[in-house]
């Protein structure tokens, strides 16, 4: 269960409700308004209801062929949020996309006369994304074993994209100081938990000198991720992007939440953090420090139990009444105590 | 009916306030509302979403049964030490903004190791309530 609660950000199959019905109806007007009067959608499918974004699957129908595209519509804005809006992420996928990097195709956005909100439609790659199946399954054996190197890999070529192709993310708040934009979430929340200012503490005192800004991805984990029995074939969720240190990414992929379990196997639960490196530094990237890698480990407990106060905040304000969310709040001492015992030097 | 299932000190003002209501007491309710919400989970029908609200829920219950067992214990010896460390009695209100807002500015760094043991200590009685089987063994015991 606590694996399970840690993880609100991955639903499960919805009920098809009155508001899948007005969206429906509305989308296959969309579709016909930019493909003509001959397309329509089908097989729509309510895929997850996560943090920020509702995500739907549906087929796009043609006489010339059948598409799996998917739906992505925001479903949280707030002034402290810290997801892009969905035009940004939008823009992401396109310079992400071009220069090759495994993700999905981007394919329309959506505009006011659609009336579906705010979000995109983006190609469909078949695939796995539930955790407890890629990490248990003896058919996913192979692609665990490459995980950790394919995400060096991963993040060598995304760190590598011109940051100034993203001229928009230098204004975001993670993009000019990654730990202050974390720290103004936490007070906004109500701050308050002893190991969360013991924490900002310690990261403040062991800043890592400044480095070149890269495009960081920011919540690269697996649920994020689709694999099939190969490896890695689509990168996922664009929301959490932003300038700044490469590290960033590999200190997210190696939270103990994201391990599922799996402790000695800090990369994702399924690899070492050597071949993590080395795979990064074969593919261009640059060589990086233990003391660097773990600052950022310890930042990403802090950031992770700031998201699970965020969730517990929407809860208990009414904005976002859930089961979930509640749980959210008390779980959020679970990652208090990993970033302390990080720094305390356990899960190396 | 023997009244067995509380969990307090004999004497204790908790143990007082089971005693003037009836049966069930807060245990058995958890106990029995667990298990009703138990079987939502377990079922074969229903969809994705209600098994794992109905598994959140059942989370929450937990929570609720291991906070009302674990009594003021922690609470108490926590102030102590807050006490200690910042050299003023903490906020009723606020029990951690004292210790919170000094530990930030830097103002405990002479007593850094001390700091540590405070904020691993509390977040191991908060771990406690919420899963302690996602501890250490050596930080599942309780301290007084």
């Amino acid at each position: 269960m606590a694996a399970q609660a840690l993880e609100p950000l991955v639903g499960d199959p919805l009920v098809l409700d009155p508001i899948m019905a007005a969206i429906t109806a509305r989308l296959d007007a969309a579709v016909k308004r930019r493909h003509g009067s001959a397309a329509r959608i089908a097989n729509v499918q309510a895929a997850t209801l996560g943090a920020s974004n509702r995500t739907l699957l549906f087929d796009l129908v043609e006489p010339g062929g059948t598409r799996p595209l998917v739906l992505r519509q925001e479903t949280y804005r707030a002034p402290t949020s810290p997801f892009l809006p969905p035009a940004e992420q939008y823009r992401i996928l396109q310079v992400v996309h071009r220069h090759g990097l495994p993700v999905p195709e981007p394919v329309f956005e959506l505009e006011p006369a659609d009336d579906l909100d705010r979000g995109f439609v983006m190609t469909r790659i078949a695939g796995e994304t539930l955790p407890k199946k890629l990490l248990t399954d003896p058919a996913y054996a192979n692609a665990r074993a490459r995980f950790a190197a394919q995400t060096g890999e991963i993040f060598a070529r995304l760190h590598a994209i011109p940051v100034d192709e993203l001229p928009f993310l230098t204004a975001s708040a993670d993009s000019r100081d990654q730990l202050a934009a974390q720290v103004t979430r936490y007070d906004s929340y109500g701050g308050g938990h002893p190991a969360l200012d013991v924490g900002i503490r310690w990261l403040e005192r062991h800043r890592p000198p400044p480095v070149p800004a890269r495009l960081i991805h920011g919540d690269y984990r697996v649920g994020n991720l689709i694999l099939d029995t190969t490896g890695i074939v689509g990168v996922l969720d664009w929301e959490c992007a932003h300038l700044g240190s490469g590290m960033a990414d590999f200190g997210w992929v190696c939270l103990r939440s994201w391990r599922y379990g799996n402790i000695d196997r800090p990369v994702g639960g399924m690899g070492q953090r050597s071949e993590l490196q080395a795979a990064y530094q074969a593919n261009g990237g640059r060589a990086v420090s233990d003391e660097e890698i773990l600052w950022w480990e310890v930042f990403s407990c802090f950031k992770w139990a700031v998201i699970n106060m965020m969730q517990a905040d929407g809860h208990l304000r009414g904005e976002r009444r859930s089961l979930p969310f509640a749980c959210c709040g008390r779980n959020a001492s679970m990652i208090e105590y990993d970033l302390l015992m990080t720094i305390l030097g356990h899960y190396q | 009916m023997n009244r067995k299932s509380s969990a307090q000190t004999p004497g204790s003002p908790e143990r007082l306030r089971a005693l003037t209501q009836d049966r069930p007491d807060i245990p058995e309710i958890l106990k029995t509302v667990t298990e009703f919400i138990n079987g939502v989970a377990g079922r074969s029908s229903g969809s994705g979403s209600e098994r794992y609200n109905a598994l959140c829920a059942v989370f929450l219950l937990k929570v609720v049964e291991r906070e009302l067992a674990a009594g003021t214990v922690a609470a108490q010896r926590q102030m102590r030490e807050l006490t200690r460390l910042t050299g003023e009695e903490p906020s009723m209100t606020e029990p951690y903004a004292a210790f919170c807002a000094s530990a930030r500015a830097g103002k405990l760094d002479a007593q850094w190791d001390d700091v540590m043991a405070f904020a691993l200590r509390q977040v191991i009685d908060k771990v406690r309530i919420t899963n302690p089987d996602y501890l250490e063994p050596t930080h599942r015991e309780a301290v007084v």
